[in-house]
């Protein structure tokens, strides 16, 4: 059970500040390596993009292979970082892109032995 | 972004706690960095080999189980006048970029890798430390994070701007006439001067050695005291370091100012500050609960004599490379630097007497006040290439005007912190909380007491995608 005392810890949210910005910097950048590295390396992780529906790291891993770069620029707005105790955490932002609707982006993250990773993920676009 | 970055104090217990490693803090900082320099200008080269194989070591030592460091994992970067082993010096000096590359860390640098600090880098400034506004000719303008067309200040302008982006909890900077001073009141930052002779210059370029301070720039003013007790403690090799013991001041952040006697200058302290100016000084004031006002009399005569001296130390530093490489000089200073070579003996003579009874006439203030409070700068954020500023009916030129307020007092080597206020509008401007000498405790504790109320905060302007 979590007491509302472990919600939003400084030093959780700090850790996952500087995760969620590092997987940005990579997904602009086109930095497949830290993309994966984020990730859970697991069948079970889990990604909703706006057209693809992802089962599994290997098929997370090929579609981020095979898609275009063109245009992968965008601000983000209205960031959220919810931490629950020291072991889960969940990040929301808007995003625009130009061309493109305000989009929307919702990470949950676990920490594991061998650090923080996103587990499920899931991008739409807003009306 | 609409979340804060990490502080040093959370970034270091997530890193205790095992929820984040050291290389993951320095890969993400080295991302950051790099998204953001290109526009921000405060990097003038960032140490990613360093700063990774620092991240592993301190990784290293968590992993053996060896006690922890109080700066354990934090990123911070150094203005590029402070030795780098590997790095040459610049200063941000184009005619110093020949010079060989530094063999050892100055001992603040040394100090921060053995506290567990990561370096990212070095940081912009004005050439050889002689300006307000780290608009630098050769290696460019550092911009202001508030304001991208603004100037961050100066002559620590990339220390402060870098903080304020939210690309380093922690950086390092000097202040000779306000060069940490500025730049934190522009980018809205906490800063502290301490008291001269108090930190070790050893391993940095000097510029006015009479007068030449090292200090930090954080966020919070819990990083602040951290970094400042961390950066404590004697050097025999700076013959003007005190040689005083470790006084920390972290531990006693909370004391508040209820017991202290504080007072806000006036007289020249109003006359060369804005409306901003003054109303960030009055709503200081008002939140410490203070009534008193008393005049400093003779500052304008300090500042004057603090002028001659900088001009003549600093010419005469570079007499040199003046006679031979002129045209290598930052046209920006070239001017001030050549005028000072020339100054007459005894008006530099007359100038350092005037400094010791200035001194006297400030410590008697001291008899009768803890503290004193005073705008930073006197004017916000001028526009990058902005010739003037307007202080109420009085135009002034920009570039040595901006030191106003803060160049009569590290005359005489005064602790002082800036927080930073906010009394209208998008920017900042900051207060100095200036203590007799050996007193940053005091400077500090009114910081913080500030910060507690959410008067003085610090609005990062996280890193924009």
């Amino acid at each position: 059970m979590i007491e509302p005392s472990a919600i939003n810890l400084p030093h959780v949210q700090a850790a996952i500040e500087l995760l969620f910005q590092s997987y940005e910097y990579a997904l602009l950048q086109n930095d497949l390596a830290t993309l994966d590295h984020l990730f859970w390396q697991s069948p079970l992780a889990i990604r909703f993009g706006v057209s693809e529906t992802l089962y599994g790291i290997d098929a997370i891993r090929s579609f981020r292979a095979a898609r275009s770069t063109d245009n992968l620029q965008r601000t983000l707005r209205n960031t959220t970082i919810t931490t629950f105790s020291e072991d889960f955490a969940i990040t929301t932002t808007e995003f625009e892109r130009v061309g493109q609707p305000c989009g929307r982006q919702t990470q949950t993250w676990v920490r594991f032995a061998d650090g923080w990773h996103i587990v499920s993920a899931h991008v739409s676009f807003g009306v | 972004m609409s979340i804060l970055p990490s502080t040093a104090t959370e970034l270091t217990k997530a890193f205790s706690t095992g929820q984040i490693s050291a290389l993951e803090i320095a890969t993400a900082t080295l991302k950051r960095i790099g998204n953001s320099n290109p526009t921000l200008n405060a990097f003038i080269s960032i140490t990613q080999e360093r700063m990774l194989a620092e991240a592993k070591r301190v990784d290293q030592a968590r992993a053996r189980g060896a006690a922890l460091s109080p700066l354990a994992a934090v990123p911070y970067a150094v203005k590029n006048l402070f030795d780098v082993e590997g790095l040459t010096t610049i200063a941000g000096a184009k005619v110093l970029a020949t010079q060989a590359a530094a063999r050892h860390d100055a001992t603040l640098v040394q100090r921060m890798q053995h506290a567990g600090g990561l370096l990212a880098g070095t940081l912009n400034m004005d050439a050889l430390a002689y300006g307000f506004t780290t608009e630098n000719t050769y290696y460019g303008a550092t911009h202001n994070p508030h304001d991208m067309r603004r100037s961050a200040g100066g002559s620590s302008g990339g220390s402060a701007a870098a903080v304020a982006a939210g690309l380093v909890p922690i950086a390092l900077g000097s202040d000779t006439n306000g060069s940490i001073r500025v730049p934190a009141s522009l980018c809205g930052i906490f800063g502290l001067k301490p008291t001269y002779g108090r930190l070790p210059r050893t391993g940095t370029f000097p510029f006015v050695n009479s007068f030449d301070h090292l200090g930090p720039f954080a966020a919070t003013t819990q990083d602040l005291a951290l970094a400042y007790d961390t950066l404590q403690g004697p050097d025999k090799r700076d013959a003007a370091c005190a040689q005083k013991p470790v006084a920390p001041t972290l531990v006693q952040l909370n004391l508040g100012v209820k017991k202290l006697r504080i007072a806000r200058l006036t007289g020249y302290f109003d006359q060369y500050a804005d409306a901003t100016a003054q109303s960030a000084a009055h709503i200081a004031a008002r939140a410490l609960g203070v009534n008193d006002e008393v005049d400093l009399v003779g500052v304008a005569e300090a500042r004057a004599a603090a002028f001659v001296i900088t001009a003549a130390e600093g010419g005469s530093l570079h007499l040199d490379a003046l006679r031979e490489r002129a045209e290598e000089f930052e046209p920006l200073s070239r001017d001030r630097l050549l005028a000072g070579t020339l100054l007459p003996a005894a008006w530099i003579q007359r100038a350092q007497r005037y400094r010791r009874q200035f001194l006297q006439r400030a410590l008697a203030l001291f008899d009768r006040y803890d503290l004193l409070i005073a705008p930073a700068t006197p004017v916000t954020a001028p526009l990058l290439g902005q010739a003037e500023i307007q202080i109420g009916k009085l135009t002034l030129p920009t570039r040595p005007n901006m030191g106003l307020l803060t160049q009569p007092l590290s005359f005489i080597g005064l602790p002082i912190a800036v927080a930073p206020i906010w009394p209208d509008g998008p920017l900042p401007i900051g207060v100095q909380l200036i203590a007799a000498p050996w007193r940053e405790d005091l400077c500090l504790r009114a910081a913080h007491a500030l910060e507690e109320q959410g008067i003085a905060i610090c609005q990062i302007i996280a890193s924009q995608s």
